[in-house]
């Protein structure tokens, strides 16, 4: 099995994911695995696992390792195109532009704010003079004449680092080449150790999966936790789409997240249908039960996740800035990181909610549950969800969700307020009715936890073990 | 000869618009009257007008061999006294052949006969003075809205005249034999109660959804084999089961009608109207079902409308205007505080609609039941808003005589409280 992080050391949903996959398939007792990480720290455990770390193979295969790498952006948007003359768009850091440049995909998901600018405040170059061109790189114009900014893997070091490579296992602008070699070193692994079914988890991995596959000739599958559609709309980033789209079809078997991510696959993948299975995530989370005094007769309204673009993030303070018209006795809070966090801070100020907007930046996850135990309304207006987790764990803790339709966890979960990511009216009307009509609250909060104690991992496990068994009957009938 | 008491149900309700909180105090409409127009208008060119074209045409053929009666809700006769003169002259018709019995009911469709029965009283007999009104009969029979009976419901319906009350019975209260008797009230012995086997009903909506698998021969089979033994089938149909649009343009009305020619041919079974039927036949014992007990959660049969902690919550939002609204002197709350109380509303906010998979044969114009019970809570806040400014505004000399009864026993409960308020916190102190 092919992963990308493994808890404790990333704690994204990914990792999560993988993990609870792992744990119920090894104890099944059916099942043994080799899980394969970029990097592996020596505490993972779990039952009937070994870990190997990509990382120790890479130490052998230093010659591979292509340092240079470059900042790909989507590409501007055709009116843009015809508003400047010489088809460069200026490369703006504060406004809508840098959170737009910021979606390209790879970078995206753990970038912090202002890498970009400091990258290029490194390099001397005054970001004023930057551009975009048509291709989606960076530019200088000197003389007439356009520079492409070459950016490094150093280059994204902060402060005093050493330049050298090796895999992080994180999320850095440098994952291509990691993925690249992910895959080279994988495929190594692969013809040292004895096993049935290759499973590979997001498009980080699938390059190592085909090459395994090629490799051992042992059938493939293919685990779609998230597409490039869901983290960038409707701008897929075509390298990561074509690793994506090469993966699914090379795969005996794909699985994916919900049936809102199956349907993805089918129409925007072309992907054969009978190979695609949706299987449900588990929820493995421990609420934190400790009672905490709140403040009296004020209400807390979440939000929590990465603030980024494919969250959703200012359909939640346009609710926010409805009700807070109408009711004083309520605050938001905004929990998270991302791209668009400054943008979000001065939308709250502008708004003139911020003395009952807050925000808390990245939380771990001991403070996540402190959160969800204060909260008395959890809100998940993403864009796109192929599943997403924290929902059931706000669940979990007795909080009361609105989520978003364009979510797969929309599939499972019944009782919670549905509504289309961008009705704010609907958002804000539905944490009103929350707020004042106790009934509502009270109602929801029993039936969904009834309906999530269902949500078990091991029936994840069991439904992928189907699938293994599923292929290989198919493909390798004396197993 | 078995006895087959066909109802045919006409209900409509009145469409709320999307109410969010923030309209709250700023607008004063509640309801989609476009909407609510054009689904009546759909529903006559759909379904009214074609099926009790053929019914009054039935009737009119077999003379005295066909007969059935018809419910039709307060809404629905507002509705169509506004917008479908047709339906209400085919109506008439219906009426004038004397074959076709006129059901009284709660003209609001309210719930009120669950815990206000001086307000059912009410209703029903508005409701018997607007059929009198609009189709020259008197009803004899009544009924509830949906059905829904208890014994202090069938002590009102025998105290306002009835001879026979129609019933969704309560299968736990039907101790002696089953739906198809005829059974008394246990001390208002004169009143009749004919109780619906649901077997049948079921078996016509199926019939109706899915015309390929049933045949006529095969329904009044289907009937012989269900009936228990007794002597009276009664079945109640909604007349959306009547629309051919609903089930891919088949033509159902085919089916009533060959289904009904089959059953005359049969001799195993007559058509009768209630208030007829009953004269032949002898009860063969009481039925009982005991009120529910305020305080305590309400029981299983009312659970398609009071069922979860919304329903009961929107429920109880509503009956708390009830006493201000006995003293408001505006005939546009007035209005507006009886079509509020139709039991759709509270039905739509029932769990069932959030399970994608069953088929509903009335699609929850609201989408989810959350959705539906936020809309409703949001107008109720506004309504009472304005009731609440109402009252307050309201001089001496605008009120009826009626009115300044109910103001002073409002007061004087309100007196009570603040005085027993007052004492406990002096107590306190």
């Amino acid at each position: 099995m092919f992963g990308w992080e493994f808890p404790p050391h990333i704690s994204g949903g990914l990792g999560t994911a993988c993990k609870g996959i792992v744990d119920a398939l090894g104890m099944r007792g059916d099942t043994s695995l080799i899980f394969v990480a970029p990097k592996v720290f020596g505490d993972e455990k779990s039952i009937n696992t070994v870990f190997a770390g990509a990382d120790r193979y890479a130490q052998t295969h230093k010659k591979i390792l292509d340092r240079s790498i470059r900042i790909v952006l989507p590409q501007p948007e055709p009116d843009q195109q015809i508003a400047s003359e010489d088809q460069l768009v200026k490369f703006i850091s504060d406004s809508d532009k840098l959170v737009y440049i910021e979606t390209a995909s790879f970078l995206h998901p753990y970038l912090q704010p202002g890498q970009i600018e400091r990258i290029l405040l490194r390099k001397n170059i005054p970001p004023e003079k930057v551009y975009v061109n048509p291709s989606g790189q960076l530019v200088t114009v000197e003389n007439g004449e356009q520079k492409v900014i070459e950016v490094s893997v150093e280059d994204t070091h902060e402060g005093s680092e050493p330049a050298k490579f090796e895999f992080t296992g994180r999320y850095t602008s440098d994952l291509f080449t990691e993925t690249g070699m992910f895959a080279r070193v994988g495929e190594k692994i692969a013809e040292q150790h004895n096993f049935n079914v290759i499973h590979a988890h997001d498009w980080l991995t699938y390059e190592a999966g085909i090459a395994a596959k090629k490799a051992t000739g042992k059938p493939l599958v293919v685990h779609v936790h998230a597409t490039e559609y869901d983290r960038t709309g409707a701008k897929p980033n075509p390298q990561v789409f074509a690793i994506e789209k090469d993966g699914m079809e090379q795969a005996d078997a794909v699985i994916t997240v919900s049936n809102h991510t199956r349907d993805t696959v089918i129409d925007k993948y072309g992907i054969d249908p009978d190979k695609v299975f949706a299987i449900y995530n588990g929820v493995d989370f421990k609420p934190d039960r400790h009672k905490y005094k709140k403040p009296k007769g004020e209400k807390l309204v979440t939000f929590l996740g990465r603030i980024t673009y494919q969250k959703g993030p200012r359909y939640f303070i346009e609710a926010a800035f409805k009700v807070l018209r109408q009711l004083r006795n309520v605050r938001f809070v905004m929990a998270g990181n991302g791209d668009m966090f400054a943008q979000m801070v001065t939308a709250a100020a502008r708004l003139g909610i911020a003395d009952r907007f807050h925000f808390t930046d990245f939380l771990n996850h001991d403070e996540v549950r402190h959160l969800l135990a204060v909260s008395d309304i959890y809100v998940m207006p993403s864009v796109s969800e192929p599943f997403g987790i924290a929902p059931l764990e706000a669940v979990r803790s007795n909080v009361p969700v609105i989520i978003s339709k364009q979510s797969g966890v929309a599939e499972v979960l019944k009782h919670a307020i549905k509504v289309d990511y961008n009705d704010v009216d609907s958002i804000a009307d539905a944490i009103h009715a929350l707020i004042e009509y106790p009934a509502l609250s009270k109602h929801i909060v029993k039936a969904a936890h009834n309906e999530v104690k269902s949500l078990k991992w091991q029936e994840c496990a069991r439904q992928i073990s189907a699938v293994y068994n599923n292929i290989c009957n198919n493909q390798n009938p004396e197993i | 000869m078995k006895t087959l008491a066909f109802n045919l149900n006409i209900h409509k309700y009145y469409l709320l618009k999307k109410y969010r909180f923030f309209d709250i105090g700023n607008d004063n409409f509640y309801f989609d009257e476009p909407s609510t127009r054009s689904a009546i208008e759909s529903a006559e060119r759909t379904c009214l007008k074609p099926a009790l074209e053929m019914l009054l045409a039935m009737v009119r053929r077999y003379k005295r061999k066909f007969r059935f009666s018809i419910t039709v809700s307060g809404p629905v006769m507002q509705l169509i006294e506004q917008s479908c003169p047709y339906t209400l002259q085919l109506l008439k018709q219906l009426a004038n052949t004397g074959m076709v019995e006129f059901v009284a009911s709660p003209y609001n469709h309210s719930l009120a006969g669950v815990n206000d029965i001086e307000e059912f009283r009410r209703q029903i007999r508005t409701s018997v003075s607007e059929i009198q009104r609009l189709f020259g009969v008197t009803p004899e029979t009544v009924q509830n809205s949906d059905l829904i009976y208890t014994d202090s419901i069938g002590r009102t319906a025998y105290e306002e005249g009835f001879k026979v009350m129609l019933v969704q019975p309560e299968t736990r209260s039907l101790e002696v034999k089953g739906s198809d008797y005829l059974y008394f009230h246990p001390t208002a012995q004169r009143l009749k109660i004919v109780t619906q086997n649901s077997n049948y009903s079921m078996l016509f909506e199926n019939a109706l959804k899915d015309g390929h698998l049933f045949t006529p021969e095969y329904l009044v089979e289907q009937l012989g084999t269900n009936a228990s033994g007794g002597d009276i089938l009664f079945a109640s149909l909604n007349s959306e089961y009547l629309d051919g649009t609903k089930y891919n343009n088949r033509d159902v009305l085919l089916l009533v009608k060959s289904f009904v020619e089959k059953i005359l041919e049969s001799k195993l079974f007559k058509f009768d109207i209630p208030s007829q039927a009953i004269q032949k036949m002898q009860p063969i014992g009481p039925y009982k079902l005991p009120d529910p007990v305020p305080g305590l959660n309400y029981p299983t049969y009312l659970a398609p409308w009071l069922g979860n902690d919304l329903q009961r919550e929107a429920f109880t939002k509503l009956n708390a205007l009830k006493e201000r609204m006995k003293i408001a002197a505006n005939p546009t709350l007035q209005i507006i505080w009886q079509r509020l109380q139709c039991s759709d509303y509270f039905y739509f906010m029932s769990d069932g609609y959030l399970d994608d998979t069953k088929q509903n044969i009335v699609t929850n114009p609201f989408g989810t039941p959350y959705n539906a019970f936020i809309t409703y809570m949001n107008i109720i806040g506004d309504f009472e808003r304005r009731v609440n400014l109402t009252v307050e505004n309201t001089t001496v000399e605008q009120l009826s005589d009626k009115q300044i009864a109910d103001s002073i026993k409002y007061y004087q409960a309100r007196i009570k409280e603040l005085k027993q308020e007052y004492q406990k916190r002096s107590a306190l102190k």
